[in-house]
């Protein structure tokens, strides 16, 4: 899956892909994905959007939790959201919650 | 230029450790000083203790100090995570093989002990399994010798060299006499460490304690500091859950009480660890102190008993943990 085929709407929740291993540093959270060789670093609105999504959000939930670390416009805020998410997910770290 | 003094890594390991008479070393440091301390932390397991130290400001640190700190600590968490991920691929096709083992050494003492994770960092792992698995492993991961040697005996070790994961059939409990701790002798059902969503049978938290003061037993004479072997000892002796009876238990029917009772008293005085805990009475009542293993400042440690680590008090944390 490339980081750009990742679709974010407002209907989809996320969580934490279960099979990721992470840890947390002084300055943030490095996690390594189940499939992975390599950890990668998670920082700001990255580190933030990991520690949130512990529990399946959607990305109206998210805006609330994060709004701090985003943009004060509305859209610019869900653009830079959909983002952060969409990398996540590419990277393996990040999955569509299947939880009803 | 020298390296750090014994008595700075010692402070730097008691950071955060409740009751410890122990300053943190604060800074500044000169480029050379903090080049050594750093050198040391990483050659010690003390990267995340350094910096959490510092992003508290305990440490006072250049903002290029900084940088670099962040760096190696990142590669400190990196390292201890691809250790976990051979750890659960290791015990899946363990179980798979139908093989009884149990993690042990950083990840299981990392994840089930310390209050705060980051704390503990580690570059390899150790599985105590049966002496097939030392076969298995050694067929599959392309080393001929270990299949061919197929070593059987208690004592027989296996490591691969891409490997971090180095498998042990028994671990010595008294270099003296011979005693051995085998898979068979660990407590089943094991405890299980979910890992990357995979359950991994690891010992309880118990016997992770008895484990630790084992290895540092077994490293006794020999040169250098055990300090993250030390700081295990404490963070196990604290966690909230652990039960002081089942450890005396663990320490008879393994037969290592008087060496238990000794290495925790030790490390109690080695950090000048002012608070009292069940354990730490236990110990020091069974303990007859090396004269010459007497805290840095004797008569310092008098102590207050701590009531919230009695057996049995609510804690935080359970044996079992998700991340």
């Amino acid at each position: 899956m490339t980081i750009d085929s990742v679709a974010v709407t407002s209907a989809d929740r996320w969580e934490r892909s279960a099979e990721a291993l992470w840890r947390r540093t002084a300055s943030g959270v490095v996690v390594l994905p189940n499939d992975r060789s390599t950890a990668f670093t998670l920082e700001g609105l990255h580190a933030q959007l990991w520690e949130v999504l512990g529990r399946p959000l959607t990305q109206q939930g998210l805006l609330g939790l994060l709004g701090e670390h985003l943009p004060d416009d509305p859209s610019a805020a869900q653009r830079t959201l959909a983002d952060a998410v969409r990398f996540l997910v590419g990277m393996g770290a990040v999955r569509e919650s299947l939880t009803p | 230029m020298t390296p750090p003094s014994d008595d700075t890594l010692v402070s730097l390991a008691a950071y955060g450790l409740a009751g410890s008479m122990f300053d943190t070393p604060s800074g500044p440091f000169a480029p050379d000083e903090w080049f050594h301390l750093l050198a040391a932390a990483r050659e010690h397991g003390l990267v995340g203790i350094l910096a959490a130290a510092a992003h508290a400001g305990e440490i006072k640190l250049s903002a290029a100090q900084s940088e670099e700190l962040s760096v190696v600590e990142r590669e400190a968490a990196g390292l201890a995570l691809l250790v976990e991920q051979q750890v659960v691929r290791t015990s899946g096709l363990l179980t798979a093989a139908g093989l009884a083992h149990r993690v042990l050494g950083g990840p299981a003492r990392g994840r089930l002990g310390y209050r705060h994770l980051g704390f503990r960092t580690f570059g390899e792992a150790t599985m105590l399994v049966e002496p097939e698995a030392v076969h298995l492993m050694g067929v599959l991961h392309g080393h001929p010798e270990a299949a061919a040697n197929d070593n059987r005996s208690a004592g027989g070790t296996a490591t691969s060299r891409r490997q971090r994961i180095h498998l042990e059939v028994a671990v010595p409990a008294d270099a003296g006499d011979g005693v051995q701790i085998d898979v068979r002798r660990m407590a089943d059902p094991p405890t299980l460490l979910v890992l990357a969503d995979r359950p991994v049978p690891t010992g309880s938290i118990e016997e992770h304690l008895v484990l630790a003061c084992l290895e540092v037993a077994a490293r006794a004479g020999t040169a250098g500091l055990d300090l993250v072997a030390r700081r295990d000892i404490t963070e196990l002796s604290m966690f909230p859950a652990i039960d002081a009876e089942r450890v005396r238990q663990v320490c008879e029917a393994w037969n290592v009480t008087d060496l238990v009772t000794h290495e925790l008293a030790t490390t109690w005085r080695f950090f000048e660890l002012a608070d009292r805990t069940p354990l730490s009475v236990w110990a020091a009542r069974g303990d007859a102190p090396d004269p010459g293993g007497r805290s840095r400042r004797p008569g310092r440690v008098v102590g207050r008993m701590v009531d919230r680590l009695a057996p049995g008090a609510p804690g935080p944390r359970t044996a079992r943990r998700v991340q």
